[in-house]
């Protein structure tokens, strides 16, 4: 019992680690309606960043954070500025778009850092909860996602900016004639979006560590709770890593390896059957 | 001549005739094979020797060491000259193939090689793709250098098969010796890649390990895009491990000695297989991770020499890495199988595969891996014989300038024979034939040698 309950709350901290990972992703397609294949390679080139002023200029922990926000910031609208903007309502361009920014990403990441394994200096604490261990990255990863879900949900439900980019999701053409600088909000959502990948990825660090590949791990693991949770919904996004996390922390407890990682997708599979649209996606109306 | 007077004198006569023809062609076809095979094996007028690795992904690590090794090794035969084959020197030429760590990769990389004519490749870090070229090797006439183990994998029939590294079986029982009476460890956790590579190490190990009275209490596994060990680590920290066994190297092995520290198992030793060299140890984090780690590498691995510091020193320049294992997978075989090709005065590697006994012997003493020699099977290609060294590795070391990996005290960790004795027979049995010993204890090993 005690090894089973173990296994719960390894899952719920992966799942506020999944749940972290995907929020940028969630947010591209449920405001910009963009299918971002480059997500994976931005979410490591953020970690590289906070890497590199760690280890270069030795700058503290939230000082890498934050300069990881900053750089995946300015990714984000540099990708948007270059290529999804001129590609929007084109899916085949925009793929191929992501596609090819993630190729390039990743190359350069093994020539600018090597590929080989790079770390951000943590502690192996853990806390005891009675016979249980906590981990402290995990706990401060799953907390962190629990505050950064919220507070974009918030954002987006409750400002008057999360109006704005609600009423530009909804209809684009329709809130460009009321007097919206569309692109501006386009631009400003991919960066925020980006810039939170790249925190995500720097919580992560001190669990998974970084290196070229953490890019696919993050682009699939993400796909697979915002499609679960439903496209673009922040609740399904929160909802979705937690179920992905505590499966798949029962399933390698329990299953051989090489089932384990097929039952979160036969999850994904059966949700879908049942609900095409995912737990909290709406269902598309026909006009 | 109808039908109907088609006696059986004249389908005798004809059928003699025919006969005699398609003789004197395939007589006069062969001929014409035998006056080209100085040539027919030369691409474009080189020796085309391939290496197929990962060229991206994960994997980039592990084979940027192996690709440059034989490139080094392939660069000093030219520079010396080039191999020498009936009096005539010919450079060798050194296309890479990309093996994408894939069977398709791997098989696609190779069929483009071969068509190019080339009949040598050395390589293949994953299993997966190694298995897919296996046999098609044999009819495309190339021979395979190879050095992942695994019985499923190096124990099959392939009569072009030059394996270049220690067997699963030789070094699993000197580890489990090793961790038994010099770590005082009884209760090991082990987490394992899930084919037949991570198979063969874990059951070496435990054979030897339950015979000596421990007990393997958690047996976990690993894909190679795993990032999360959480489960398995618990599970281990539940049944009180006092060692980890991690048979996998690089990204997801330190990504479970990572994590393991953090989950339970902060002060255990840890035992390894593998991709385990000094760029796992380049930051704090990983030096705090992985220093003392339990490894058994190539005796050239914990040695240090001029021709190390040269070889080491070119190596960073090209790839910021250092040596490690992964080197040594790749320089030293490449110049026997180079040499062979003198030594069998051919380039066809039915030949060349033939005279690698005879060059092993022969050079040596040119060999930083110092094999022992080579065996020689009837239907499973030859495997060299080569001493393996336990060690641990020291994270502090300067890796410019001397080896990560500290060769243990104890005499007998140090150039232990990595391989199984010549009369094991697992050399003739086939992979699936479960009354074989396929994986003998440290003391069934011994009494093979007498």
């Amino acid at each position: 019992m005690q090894l089973f309950l173990q296994q719960a709350i390894n899952g719920v901290m992966l799942g506020g680690m999944f749940s972290l990972m995907s929020i940028g992703l969630t947010m591209m397609f449920g405001i910009m309606k963009t299918a971002n294949f480059a997500y994976g390679a931005l979410y490591m080139i953020g970690g590289y960043a906070a890497f590199w002023a760690s280890s270069l200029l030795g700058t503290p922990y939230w000082l890498s954070l934050l300069i990881a926000f900053v750089v995946g910031f300015g990714m984000g609208i540099a990708v948007e500025v270059i290529g999804f903007r001129r590609f929007r309502g084109n899916e085949d361009a925009t793929l191929v778009f992501g596609l090819g920014v993630a190729l390039v990403a990743r190359g350069g990441s093994v020539l600018a850092w090597g590929s080989q394994t790079r770390y951000i200096p943590t502690s192996f604490a853990a806390y005891h909860l009675g016979p249980f261990i906590l981990p402290s990255a995990r706990i401060w990863a799953a907390l962190a996602s629990v505050v950064i879900v919220l507070a974009v949900y918030l954002i987006v439900v409750r400002t008057k900016w999360g109006r704005v980019i609600r009423a530009v999701a909804d209809n684009s053409e329709r809130a460009q004639l009321v007097g919206f600088d569309t692109s501006f909000q386009y631009a400003l959502v991919a960066g925020l979006a980006t810039g939170l990948s790249a925190v995500a990825c720097v919580f992560l660090i001190p669990v998974f560590s970084l290196s070229p590949t953490v890019d696919d791990s993050a682009l699939y693991t993400a796909m697979t709770i915002v499609i679960l949770g439903g496209l673009g919904s922040i609740v399904g996004c929160g909802a979705g890593g937690f179920i992905i996390g505590v499966v798949t922390a029962f399933s390698f407890g329990y299953l051989n390896s090489t089932i384990a990682p097929m039952v979160p997708l036969l999850l994904l599979l059966i949700v879908l059957a049942v609900r095409p649209e995912g737990l909290f996606g709406r269902r598309e109306r026909a006009v | 001549m109808t039908e109907n007077n088609w006696t059986r004198r004249d389908f005798l006569a004809t059928a003699t005739i025919g006969g005699v023809a398609m003789t004197a062609g395939m007589g006069g076809f062969s001929f014409e094979a035998r006056a080209e095979s100085a040539t027919s094996f030369l691409s474009k007028g080189k020796i085309s020797f391939g290496t197929i690795l990962p060229l991206s992904g994960g994997f980039t690590v592990v084979s940027q060491p192996w690709i440059h090794a034989i490139k080094y090794a392939i660069d000093e035969i030219n520079t010396a000259g080039g191999v020498k084959i009936d009096g005539k020197s010919y450079q060798v030429d050194n296309p890479v193939g990309d093996e994408q760590y894939s069977a398709q990769g791997g098989l696609t990389a190779f069929k483009k090689l071969a068509a190019d004519n080339t009949h040598f490749t050395a390589g293949y870090v994953s299993v997966e793709a190694p298995a897919a070229v296996q046999g098609v090797n044999e009819q495309e006439d190339h021979l395979m250098i190879l050095g992942i183990t695994g019985k499923n994998l190096c124990l099959t029939k392939n009569k072009l098969r030059f394996y270049e590294y220690a067997l699963a079986q030789a070094t699993g029982p000197y580890m489990a010796h090793y961790a038994y009476n010099v770590l005082k460890v009884r209760k090991i956790g082990s987490i394992e890649l899930a084919n037949t590579w991570g198979e063969d190490f874990y059951f070496s190990f435990k054979k030897t390990f339950e015979a000596l009275g421990g007990q393997m209490v958690s047996r976990g596994f690993l894909q190679p895009n795993q990032t999360d060990f959480s489960a398995q680590i618990t599970e281990m920290a539940s049944k009180g491990v006092d060692a980890l066994y991690i048979i996998m190297g690089d990204g997801p092995a330190s990504a479970v000695a990572l994590q393991a520290r953090q989950g339970g198992l902060a002060d255990i030793p840890i035992l390894a297989q593998g991709a385990w060299g000094p760029e796992m140890y380049l930051e704090d984090q990983g030096r705090k991770t992985m220093d003392g780690a339990v490894y058994p590498g190539v005796v050239a691995y914990s040695q240090w020499s001029d021709k190390h510091q040269k070889l080491n020193d070119k190596l960073f320049k090209d790839t910021k890495l250092y040596l490690n294992n992964w080197f040594w997978h790749g320089y030293d075989p490449t110049k026997i199988v180079l040499w062979a090709m003198e030594e069998a005065n051919s380039l066809d590697p039915r030949k060349v595969i033939e005279a690698i006994p005879d060059t092993v012997k022969k050079r040596k003493s040119d060999l930083m891996v110092q094999p022992a020699g080579t065996i020689k099977t009837a239907s499973k290609g030859i495997y060299l014989k080569i001493p393996m060294t336990i060690g641990r590795f020291n994270a502090n070391a300067d890796f410019a300038k001397g080896p990560a990996l500290i060769a243990v005290k104890d005499k007998m960790y140090n150039g232990f024979p990595g391989w199984v004795p010549e009369k094991w027979e697992g050399y003739t049995a086939d992979p699936s034939d479960t009354k074989v010993n396929w994986y003998p204890t440290l003391d069934e090993l011994k009494a093979m040698n007498g």
